[in-house]
């Protein structure tokens, strides 16, 4: 077997095939940039989160209206039907005489919006 | 994805179920507190029928009341006090009447009105704002009837 040298060798390569010429490095990316602008492009933005906001509008509005309602029940425990203002009347919830009267009379005036607690036929009087 | 989606919106409803919680402990709370600034205007009316001199400028607000109800000509203040709606008040009226309050629990107050040492009237009321109460029906000299009228006060 016949041994060739180190540098026959190289020329045996560079004569079957020629070194490549090494492309320049701009039109290589000029190329690319002018495919890349026909492509496609696949995004990694996610789509607007509107759609995921709605469940936390929908629950923070109907806290809201909770809340409302709690101190709407808290502040008048009694709806206002019985004034004509829509505001509700001072109430007489027990009422005791200790004295002899003849009868008692509890009035609500829901024009003048008072309350009115009337004993009569007492006989005890003061002197003034 | 949708095992965290659902987490997350159980994690949001707790999250609002503890603070409408926190919040309406606050709310009664601050209710609680207000009681303490709520004040009670007490005014001791006389009614008579002699003839009306001049109108009652502290008695306009309840003028209308009296006078759409009652059928005395005249009213007159005799005392007014402003006391806090509290328990154990203990307020002079006139002409020996005095008025207490007990049990008192927000707006709701008992109410125990006495001549001298003796008990007239007891009861329980339950008080607006700026609603006025009328108890009224005491004879008195003259032909006169003595009206006491509490009137919650609120800021």
């Amino acid at each position: 077997m016949k041994q060739i040298s180190n540098k026959e060798l190289r020329e045996l390569v560079q004569r079957a095939e020629p070194t490549p010429r090494i492309p320049r490095a701009d039109a290589f990316w000029g190329r690319f940039k002018a495919r890349a602008e026909c492509m496609p492009r696949e995004t990694n933005e996610r789509p607007p989160a509107y759609p995921r906001l709605w469940p936390k509008l929908a629950l923070g509005a109907a806290t809201v209206i909770t809340l409302l309602l709690m101190l709407v029940v808290l502040e008048f425990p009694q709806l206002p039907v019985d004034n004509a203002s829509g505001e509700p009347l001072s109430r007489v919830d027990e009422l005791d005489v200790y004295i002899d009267h003849t009868s008692v009379m509890i009035m609500k005036d829901r024009r003048s919006g008072g309350t009115l607690v009337w004993i009569t036929g007492t006989e005890a009087t003061t002197d003034g | 994805m949708a095992k965290h989606g659902a987490r997350s919106h159980v994690k949001t409803i707790l999250t609002t179920m503890l603070a409408a919680a926190l919040l309406w402990t606050a709310s009664a709370m601050a209710q609680d507190y207000g009681s303490a600034r709520r004040t009670v205007e007490i005014r001791f009316v006389r009614a008579d029928n002699k003839k009306a001199d001049e109108t009652e400028e502290a008695l306009a607000d309840i003028l209308p009341l009296l006078r759409q109800n009652l059928r005395f000509t005249r009213y007159r203040l005799i005392s007014r006090r402003t006391v806090a709606l509290s328990e154990g008040q203990r307020i002079p009226l006139a002409y020996g009447y005095t008025l207490n309050f007990s049990n008192v629990q927000s707006q709701a107050l008992t109410v125990h009105i006495f001549r001298q040492q003796q008990m007239l009237l007891r009861t329980r009321l339950r008080l607006k704002s700026r609603r006025p109460v009328l108890l009224g029906g005491f004879p008195h000299a003259g032909d006169s009837t003595l009206i006491a009228v509490l009137k919650l006060m609120e800021d």
